[in-house]
């Protein structure tokens, strides 16, 4: 007989088993169920309308901010030249309005100050005098 | 779980009396639904606030909530009044546990909470019921206990070494004698003992091991004193 065993036979006798006394479950149920119980508290819509709207907001401010981003990078969008525009410039009126864009654009040494405000209207050579005198 | 399922497990439940004899006409089951899957359906229906469930629920879940409470505080009455104490506390919380499957881990760990303030609120001194071990009957049996040659069964039916032996063990850390005791002595089974203690079962068979070490180490070690005091 090894230790372990040895030890567990002895242990096993050293005392009695617990007994459990009679009818103690039942008596502590019905002592249990007399107490009164605290109201559990009922489902609330309150939580998750809260999650569900602080997600909505931030939703917004998300798409507020790509909106924003996407304004910006789309902000200046060239027109092409005006027929009067192009032919200032020298462009033929059966040149293609590729064609006409490119003559044009030689023929300006900023086409971008054209783009800027209240020059889409004015000539090659108004857009070129006010993006050199900038 | 569905209702079929809570029926099932109600119904195989009432089928023998709250003392585990057969009702009239049924035949006998196991008195205690130990098995996780019916105590879960219990405990969710009774914190849903069925009294049925919770009384069959209390049936089961009983028994090892007042090994465990008498073999801490190692006395009827403090073990009685710590069940009454804990099922109250079920009644009332069973509704938010989160963990219906854990629920006798559930009702043990609020069972020695209990047990612990009452540990406390009575003092250290209370707590066991040791024997004094010093004098040459002590020694003697230290000797005899660690004879190769002798019966434990044998000694064992000898009140002065069933005494020594209980107040060794009650020298031994406590997560080690409580294992002892309710394995042992009460024939727990390792998953029962996990749940009680909230330990995995592995744990409980490495501290049965150890603590059984731990056993046979301090008779040995009574037995090489001379002239010892035991505390």
């Amino acid at each position: 007989m090894d230790e372990q065993e040895r030890m567990r036979r002895l242990v096993r006798l050293a005392d009695d088993p617990v007994d459990i006394p009679a009818n103690l479950a039942a008596r502590v149920a019905a002592t249990a169920l007399a107490t009164p119980r605290a109201p559990q508290a009922a489902p609330s819509l309150l939580g998750p309308l809260t999650y569900l709207g602080a997600r909505l907001a931030a939703g917004a401010a998300l798409c507020a901010a790509l909106m924003g981003i996407t304004v910006r990078a789309q902000a200046p969008v060239p027109n092409a030249p005006s027929a009067a525009q192009a032919r200032s410039a020298g462009a033929s009126s059966t040149d293609s309005p590729a064609a006409a864009w490119l003559h044009w654009t030689e023929q300006v040494e900023d086409p971008s100050a054209a783009w800027l405000p209240g020059t889409l209207s004015g000539t090659a050579s108004e857009g070129a005098s006010e993006s050199g005198a900038r | 779980m569905g209702a079929n399922a809570w029926n099932q497990a109600l119904s195989g439940w009432l089928e023998v009396g709250h003392d585990g004899t057969p009702a009239a006409g049924g035949h006998r089951v196991n008195p205690a639904p130990r098995d996780v899957d019916t105590l879960a359906v219990l405990a969710r229906a009774a914190g849903a606030g069925d009294a049925r469930a919770f009384r069959a629920w209390v049936e089961a879940v009983t028994p090892t909530v007042y090994r465990l409470a008498f073999r801490m505080l190692r006395s009827s009455a403090d073990a009685e009044d710590v069940v009454q104490e804990t099922m109250v506390r079920a009644w009332q919380n069973l509704g938010g546990m989160q963990d219906p499957q854990a629920s006798l881990a559930w009702v043990c760990r609020v069972a020695r909470n209990v047990a612990t303030d009452r540990a406390r609120s009575r003092g250290r001194g209370a707590m066991g019921h040791s024997v004094p071990l010093d004098g040459d009957d002590a020694r003697d049996w230290a000797h005899r206990l660690t004879d190769p040659g002798a019966d434990p069964e044998q000694l064992a039916h000898d009140a002065g070494a069933r005494a020594f032996l209980r107040s060794v063990m009650d020298a031994l850390p406590e997560n080690h004698r409580l294992v002892l005791m309710m394995v042992d002595v009460d024939g727990a089974s390792a998953p029962e003992v996990a749940a009680a203690l909230d330990i995995p079962v592995g744990t409980v068979d490495s501290r049965l091991h150890r603590a059984r070490e731990a056993l046979g180490k301090k008779i040995r070690g009574l037995k090489a004193r001379r002239g010892w005091r035991f505390w």
